[in-house]
């Protein structure tokens, strides 16, 4: 009974939904680049005279019904509004305008373009799928954790069943398939003991961010191993966005206390910057609010003040007011990057103090 | 979140949690090899791969409502990226185009390892559609394809394309430590006649 009791507590906790937030900008913003990578190319996928027409997605999904908003939809008109569509909710969900709707839009979108061609697809593409329902569904941050656990223990247990991975020679067949080619990298990557030290390496990487990524005192390193595997994979290999798809989705092994707490720490490295045209009353509310919602490092600090630099502008149109940080980044960046002007104490708790009067 | 706060859950909530994540990790279960579903069908295979057998079956039974879950969602997926083996085969693809005048031209396809970092990003999923066009249980694909190439090669509207060649080279990579000599082997595996007519129509789709 406490065993379950336990088990009921890590499942279902609450917290902030901080790392959500971050997770949520990182998905919309990768969705969105993944579709205007594909913009060139609609008519060659997603045409009647393309390499996969209407009648070949309907003889995919003859077995099964799948989620199509094209289906039987063959007039490209159609097809590329809808594209430029899903596109918008990818631009809403990524800048958290109407987040709920825009994401269910993009998965379904998204499903909706995946159906309709599915010979196109990589697993990042599958991944990316899954990320946008769990963000929509019950319970989004745990499930996201578990579901990158089973995505890297049933690759590793699809893997095991191979002999290559098991004599330690696989990762030496992947770096000569010149359709993957990306950047070089040395030869000596390429000498049997690193060819052995890579397949074993990555077998155990991926293990342990199934298993040991849940103890929290491995946490860090074992994100950190994954980040380092899936970089050199990003670096090595064309395999588009997937080593972006993937990692984004290490954001939910923290909490959304520490994600903030760690934006804040990140923030406590530079100075405080002034909003001259943003008194504090009105910080609270309405546009205050909203800019000081974007301060994820936590450095505007309004300032009842005449307007000095941005304010001078901006009070006069006040449809720019969204701006107003934007007018902010040289002044920020001078003093972020001028050792003498740094505060002389960092941390959580005293940016607090400093940018929320 | 271990910081986090226990609260109660509806458990309505708590059931779909757990039933998507048993849905999504028996799903994402390694397929069967051969001779294990011959085992199955034997009845001789040990308990634990029928069991999964079954299991799998369950969630991939497109008339089953665990199935329609899985399938119709989105949700599908499978984990097997460069396994159980990596390929040990690359390859790439052009067309032998041959126009009413007689000449004839190679018509490329997008080729990764010549494409400039930037349009390798762009054009990757000619890759990947291409991965799935060599597999010759897709053997169905490659008249279409044919009369995408003669479309694509149609440029003189009174020299219209006759025949097209689908055309492979593949690469077998040698097992380590032996670096594998740049010789790309060639096959043409599907050879369309183009009719002028049906050339005509696609064009006008």
């Amino acid at each position: 009974m406490r065993t379950w009791r336990a088990f009921h507590d890590w499942m279902f906790g609450f917290g902030s939904a901080t790392a959500l937030g971050v997770f949520r900008i990182i998905v919309g913003g990768l969705a969105l680049f993944n579709l205007l990578l594909l913009s060139p190319h609609l008519e060659e996928f997603f045409s009647e005279k393309g390499y996969f027409p209407v009648a070949w997605a309907e003889r995919w999904a003859a077995e099964v019904w799948r989620l199509n908003l094209l289906q039987g939809v063959k007039d490209f008109g159609l097809t590329t509004a809808f594209f430029w569509l899903v596109v918008i909710a990818a631009l809403f969900t990524c800048l958290g305008l109407f987040s709920r709707v825009a994401t269910i839009a993009l998965f379904v979108g998204m499903v909706t373009l995946h159906h309709r061609n599915p010979d196109i697809l990589n697993s990042g593409d599958t991944l990316m799928r899954q990320w946008l329902f769990l963000e929509v569904s019950l319970w989004p941050q745990r499930l996201i954790q578990l579901q990158l656990a089973i995505v890297y223990f049933t690759t590793v247990w699809h893997k095991w069943g191979g002999p290559t991975w098991r004599d330690g020679t696989a990762t030496w067949y992947p770096a000569q398939l010149h359709e993957f080619d990306r950047f070089p990298f040395p030869a000596f990557m390429q000498s049997p003991p690193m060819v052995m030290a890579t397949t074993y390496g990555t077998l155990f990487v991926e293990l342990a961010l199934a298993t040991l990524v849940f103890h929290k005192p491995f946490r860090k390193w074992v994100l950190l191993a994954g980040l380092g595997l899936h970089g050199y994979i990003e670096y090595s290999m064309n395999i588009p966005l997937f080593a972006f798809v993937i990692c984004a989705g290490y954001i939910t092994f923290y909490s959304g206390e520490e994600t903030k707490d760690w934006f804040l720490r990140l923030g406590g490295r530079f100075r405080p910057v002034a909003i001259p045209s943003l008194p504090p009353a009105e910080s609270q509310t309405g546009k205050g609010a909203a800019i000081l919602a974007a301060d994820f490092l936590g450095r505007l600090k309004p300032q009842p003040q005449a307007p000095a630099e941005a304010g001078k502008v901006l009070p006069l149109v006040p449809g720019l007011w969204p701006l107003a940080p934007a007018g902010l980044w040289p002044k920020f960046f001078r003093q972020a990057f001028n050792p003498s002007s740094r505060p002389e104490s960092g941390g959580a708790e005293s940016v607090q103090k400093e940018a929320r009067p | 979140m271990a910081d986090s706060k226990s609260k109660k859950v509806h458990p309505l909530v708590q059931a779909f949690v757990i039933f998507h994540l048993l849905m999504v990790f028996i799903f994402s279960i390694p397929t069967r090899t051969d001779e294990q579903k011959v085992a199955i069908a034997q009845g001789t295979a040990p308990i634990h791969i029928a069991s999964l057998y079954h299991l799998e079956r369950l969630v991939r039974d497109p008339k089953l409502p665990t199935g329609l879950y899985m399938l119709s969602t989105g949700l599908w997926q499978s984990w097997d990226m460069f396994a159980p083996d990596p390929s040990k085969v690359d390859i790439w693809r052009d067309s032998i185009v041959t126009f009413q005048d007689g000449t004839e031209t190679i018509h490329p396809y997008p080729r990764m390892k010549t494409l400039p970092i930037a349009e390798k990003y762009l054009f990757e999923r000619f890759r990947k559609y291409n991965e799935r066009l060599n597999n010759d249980s897709y053997g169905w694909k490659w008249r279409h394809t044919s009369y995408r190439v003669a479309y694509e090669a149609w440029k003189d509207p009174a020299n219209p394309p006759t025949r097209v060649q689908l055309r492979r080279h593949w690469l077998p990579i040698q097992p380590p430590p032996n670096l594998t000599p740049m010789e790309y082997k060639s096959f043409v595996h599907w050879e369309e006649v183009i009719q002028l007519e049906e050339l005509r129509r696609f064009k006008e789709r």
